[in-house]
C-alpha cells in the first residue's frame, strides 16, 4: 500500500499549521491507489475499504483543492458505502444466527466454532 | 530525604508482613460442604431429565422448611417472598415429592433457584424414598403395546428423577453439615434488620436438549482445534458372561437345540443423588441379588462333575445398563441376533435364540421371609422345574401365570424373541409391587439389610449372608435335579457368601479379589480402597468402576476348570497356555482357600483355567450406523459431563450494609486520588525518576 512519505507525515504530528507541499506526482499515486483499493475490496474484503476509507479521508475532504481530489473523494466516499453495507451485512448475520443457532438444528451446530456448553 | 523514605519503607514492609497471614478473602466469605450429593442432567432421544446450575452458580437467600406446617406457612408468607429476588429452599428429604416441589415451583416461579435437601440424622430418613417412575422402565417394556393392564411395582414412586428441573438440587446427608447450616440460618434469619444466609449451588453440566444434539455436537471437530469438547456419554457398562469352561461348542460341532441355560443378574441401579466415591446405594437393588448369582456361580462350579456330564450349558450373564430403559438387554439380544454371542472367537459356535433352553433372573431381592417366582409364557413353562424348586425351598412362593412379569431384563428377552422360551424371575416383588421401599434411590444402603456397615468384618457372619445362603443352596439343587436328574444336596461354605456380602458392600479391595487375580490385577483395585457399592449409572469406558474386573475375576474364578487345578502348571505355562488358548482365559493365582478342594496344597499359586468374555452394553443405537437417535426402537440414554461441584454457604448483608459500603469505598478512592494530586504537585522530589542529589 502506498504510505504518505516520511517527511509529510513528520510536519502532520507535530499539530502546527502547514501547508503540505504535496506535489502533483504524489496526488497521481493517492487517487490511482484509492482506486485500486476500491477494486481489491470486491474481494470479500470490506476491511480493506475501511482501511481505505481511513486513510484517505484527510486527502479527500481536508486539504487544500487540487485536481485529482474529485477522483479520490468518489472513491472515498465508495468505500464507506461498502463498508457501511458490510457491517449491516455481518451484524444481521451475528443477530440472526445468534437467534436461530438453536433452531437450525444440525446445521446451527455444524455453522458453529466452539460449541457452547450446556445451552440448547 | 532519602533516610526518611528508607525508614518509612523498612516500617511498612514489616508492618505488611506481620499482617498478611495466608489467609484468603474467598475463605473468609464462604463455608463450604464437601460432602454434598447432587442430581446431574440426563438425556433421551426425545427428552432432557435431571438438574443443573447456570455455569457460575445459582445463589439466593437461604430458607430452610422443616415440615409440613413450615411449607404452608412459608407459601403463604408474601413478606418473605417479595423481600428477596432469588431463593434457595433448603428443604427436609421427608418433603421431597412432587406435590410439594410443583407447588414450590408454582408459587416461587423463576425465584426459585435451587433446592437443597437435608437429611437430619441417619435415624430420620423417610420410611419410603424412590426417585424412580410408579412403573418402572415403562418406556421399554414387554408390555408396551399390548392390552395388558399396567401395575404400578413401585407405588412408592415420586417420579422426580424422570423430570427436567430449571434449577440444581442437591442434598446434604452428614448429620454435621446439617447442623452446620442449622446454627448459620439461626443466627442469621432474625427478618431484615442483620444479615442473611445465602446459599450458592453450583453443578453446571455440558449437555443439553437431547441425546441427538449432544451426540451431534460430540462428533463436531474442526481442524484448528486439536482438543475435542465430549459433552455427553452413553450409558453402559459392560455385559459380562461366563461358562464352565468344559462346554465350549467349536465350529465343526453342532449345539444341540434348547441346551443353553442363561443366567441373569444386573450390576447397576440409579440414584437421583450421587457423589463420587461415596457409596451409591444398591443394597437391596442389585447387590443382594449379585451376591446371590454369585454364591450360585460357586455351587456350579463346585458341582462342575455332575454337571459337564450331560450337555446343558449353564451361562452367568451379568447385564449393566438395565436400569435405565433395559438398555444392556437390548444390546445383548442384538449381538445375539447378530451372531455376536458369545462374542471374541469366531471359531466357537454362536448361540442363537433357537439354542435357548430357559432363563433364570435374579432380581431385587430384599432380605424377607417370602421370595416370588415370576414366569412366563405359561404354554413353555417347566412346572416340574418350579414345583421342585418350592419343595426346596419353602420361602419361595409361585406367582400365578399369566400375571404380568415386573421389570426386569427378561422382558426385554422375551420381546426380542417373541417368547420363544420360558424365562424364571426370583424376586422380592410379589403380585403387585416390589417389596424394597427405597428402590433405585441412596438410601436403598446396607442398613436396611440389617448390616451395620462399620463394624462390617471380611467373615462377619450376617443375617443377610445366612439368608443367601438359605436361598442359593436349594436353588443350585433344584437346577441340578432338572438338569442332571440326580437328587443331591449341595452346599456351599458360609465363608464364601460371607466374603462376598463383605468386598460387595463394603471393599471392593478385599482378599478375595487378592487371591483370584494375579498381583498386578489385584494391585488395581488399590486405589478403589474401601469403595463400596458402585451400582450406579456407568459410562464406561470414561467413568471407571471397580465392579467389572472384580465380577469378572471372581465369576471366572468360581466357574473355572477344577480339574485343571490339579495340573499344577508354573507360571510361565500358565502364560504360555494363555497365549496359545484363544478360547480359555488362564490367570495364575494365589488361590482362594474357601474355594478349593481340602486336599490340594498348592503354596505359591496355582493356574487357573475360565471362560469369560466381556462386552460394551451400550445400547444398540450407538453401535448401528446412522441410526436417527429421537427414534424410540432401542433406548438411547447419556450422561452430561460435568467439572464442579460444589455447595457454599455466605452471609447476604443487609441494604443499608451494602450502600455504606459503597459509599465508604467511593470516598476512599477520590480521597485517595486527591491526596495524591496534592503530593504530586507540592513535592519537589519524585520517586521515581534517580534523585539528582
Amino acid at each position: 500500500m502506498f504510505t504518505y512519505p516520511t517527511n509529510l507525515k513528520f510536519e502532520a504530528d507535530n499539530g502546527c499549521q502547514f501547508t503540505l507541499a504535496i506535489n502533483s506526482y504524489y496526488e497521481e499515486r493517492i487517487s490511482t491507489e484509492t482506486e485500486e483499493q476500491w477494486f481489491r475490496g470486491f474481494a470479500f474484503l470490506p476491511l480493506l475499504w475501511l482501511i481505505n476509507f481511513i486513510w484517505f479521508f484527510r486527502q479527500a475532504f481536508k486539504v487544500e483543492p487540487y485536481p485529482q481530489q474529485a477522483e479520490i473523494r468518489k472513491y472515498v466516499i465508495r468505500s464507506a458505502i461498502g463498508t457501511f453495507i458490510w457491517c449491516i451485512i455481518i451484524i444481521a448475520w451475528n443477530i440472526i444466527f445468534q437467534q436461530l443457532r438453536t433452531r437450525l438444528g444440525p446445521a446451527g451446530d455444524y455453522l458453529t466454532f466452539v460449541v457452547p456448553r450446556g445451552y440448547y | 530525604m532519602r533516610l526518611l523514605f528508607l525508614l518509612a519503607s523498612f516500617y511498612l514492609q514489616n508492618v505488611f508482613v506481620f499482617c498478611s497471614q495466608p489467609k484468603r478473602v474467598v475463605d473468609q466469605m464462604y463455608v463450604s460442604f464437601d460432602h454434598a450429593r447432587y442430581c446431574v442432567r440426563r438425556l433421551n432421544g426425545t427428552h432432557e431429565i435431571g438438574c443443573q446450575s447456570a455455569i457460575r452458580g445459582n445463589s439466593g437467600r437461604m430458607f430452610m422448611i422443616d415440615n409440613d406446617k413450615e411449607f404452608n406457612s412459608y407459601l403463604n408468607d408474601n413478606k418473605t417472598m417479595n423481600s428477596f429476588d432469588a431463593f434457595i429452599i433448603v428443604l427436609n428429604v421427608n418433603l421431597f415429592d412432587s406435590n410439594h416441589i410443583d407447588r414450590l415451583m408454582k408459587r416461587l416461579d423463576t425465584k426459585l433457584n435451587g433446592l437443597l435437601l437435608y437429611l437430619k440424622s441417619k435415624s430420620a430418613r423417610p420410611l419410603d424414598f424412590s426417585p424412580d417412575d410408579q412403573c418402572p422402565n415403562h418406556r421399554n417394556s414387554f408390555y408396551l403395546n399390548q392390552t395388558t393392564e399396567t401395575i404400578n411395582w413401585n407405588r412408592r414412586g415420586t417420579g422426580l428423577f424422570f423430570r427436567s428441573f430449571p434449577f440444581p438440587i442437591m442434598l446434604i446427608e452428614e448429620e454435621d453439615d446439617y447442623q452446620r447450616l442449622l446454627k448459620f440460618y439461626q443466627q442469621f434469619s432474625n427478618g431484615q434488620s442483620t444479615p442473611a444466609c445465602g446459599l450458592e449451588l453450583k453443578t453446571f453440566q455440558s449437555a443439553a436438549h437431547t441425546t441427538k444434539t449432544c451426540m451431534r455436537r460430540n462428533d463436531i471437530s474442526h481442524s484448528l482445534i486439536d482438543f475435542q469438547e465430549t459433552f455427553c456419554d452413553p450409558i453402559g457398562g459392560l455385559n459380562i458372561y461366563s461358562k464352565l469352561p468344559q462346554s465350549i461348542t467349536i465350529v465343526p460341532d453342532q449345539r444341540p437345540l434348547k441346551s443353553v441355560i442363561l443366567i441373569l443378574a444386573s450390576t447397576d441401579s440409579f440414584q437421583m443423588f450421587l457423589e463420587t466415591k461415596r457409596p451409591t446405594g444398591g443394597s437391596q437393588q442389585p447387590a443382594t441379588a449379585l451376591i446371590t448369582f454369585l454364591a450360585l456361580a460357586h455351587l456350579i462350579g463346585q458341582e462342575q462333575d455332575e454337571l459337564t456330564k450331560q450337555n446343558k450349558e449353564i451361562i452367568f450373564v451379568t447385564l449393566d445398563g438395565d436400569a435405565m430403559d433395559y438398555s444392556a438387554s437390548y444390546k445383548f439380544m442384538f449381538d445375539m441376533n447378530n451372531g455376536n454371542f458369545p462374542s471374541g472367537n469366531k471359531n466357537e459356535r454362536p448361540i442363537e435364540t433357537k439354542h435357548i433352553h430357559s432363563i433364570i433372573e435374579f432380581q431385587s431381592l430384599s432380605m424377607n421371609s417370602e421370595l416370588w417366582l415370576h414366569s412366563y409364557p405359561s404354554k413353555l413353562i417347566d412346572q416340574n422345574f418350579i414345583d421342585s424348586l418350592i419343595k426346596n425351598n419353602r420361602k419361595i412362593n409361585q406367582i400365578p401365570t399369566g400375571t404380568p412379569l415386573p421389570p426386569a431384563s427378561s422382558q426385554i428377552f422375551l420381546q426380542q424373541t417373541s417368547s420363544s422360551f420360558p424365562a424364571y424371575i426370583l424376586a422380592s416383588i410379589n403380585q403387585n409391587q416390589i417389596l424394597n421401599r427405597y428402590y433405585h434411590s441412596f438410601f436403598d444402603d446396607p442398613s436396611t439389610l440389617s448390616i451395620n456397615i462399620s463394624t462390617l468384618e471380611y467373615n462377619t457372619t450376617t443375617q443377610v449372608s445366612q439368608w443367601i445362603k438359605q436361598i442359593v443352596e436349594p436353588f443350585a439343587q433344584t437346577l441340578i435335579e432338572s438338569l442332571v436328574g440326580v437328587n443331591k444336596t449341595v452346599h456351599i461354605k458360609q465363608e464364601i457368601i460371607n466374603n462376598l456380602v463383605y468386598c460387595i458392600l463394603k471393599n471392593m479391595n478385599c482378599p478375595l479379589i487378592h487371591n483370584v487375580t494375579n498381583q498386578s490385577v489385584g494391585n488395581t483395585f488399590q486405589p478403589f480402597d474401601q469403595t463400596s457399592m458402585p451400582f450406579s449409572i456407568n459410562t464406561y469406558p470414561t467413568s471407571i468402576t471397580p465392579t467389572f474386573p472384580f465380577i469378572q475375576y471372581v465369576l471366572g474364578y468360581f466357574l473355572r476348570d477344577r480339574s485343571f487345578d490339579l495340573q499344577n502348571l508354573p507360571e510361565k505355562s500358565c502364560k504360555e497356555r494363555a497365549y496359545k488358548d484363544n478360547f480359555c482365559s488362564y490367570t495364575f493365582v494365589d488361590g482362594y482357600l474357601p474355594s478349593m478342594n481340602s486336599n490340594n496344597t498348592l503354596s505359591s499359586g496355582y493356574c487357573v483355567r475360565s471362560y469369560l468374555r466381556s462386552v460394551q452394553s451400550i445400547s444398540p443405537a450407538f453401535i448401528i450406523p446412522n441410526y436417527d437417535l429421537s427414534k424410540t426402537e432401542y433406548p438411547t440414554w447419556t450422561e452430561s459431563r460435568w467439572t464442579t461441584i460444589s455447595l457454599r454457604l455466605f452471609l447476604i448483608p443487609t441494604r443499608t450494609h451494602e450502600i455504606v459500603t459503597l459509599i465508604i469505598g467511593m470516598m476512599l478512592t477520590s480521597i485517595s486520588f486527591f491526596f495524591l494530586c496534592f503530593l504530586r504537585y507540592y513535592t519537589k522530589v519524585s520517586l521515581l525518576q534517580p534523585s539528582s542529589s
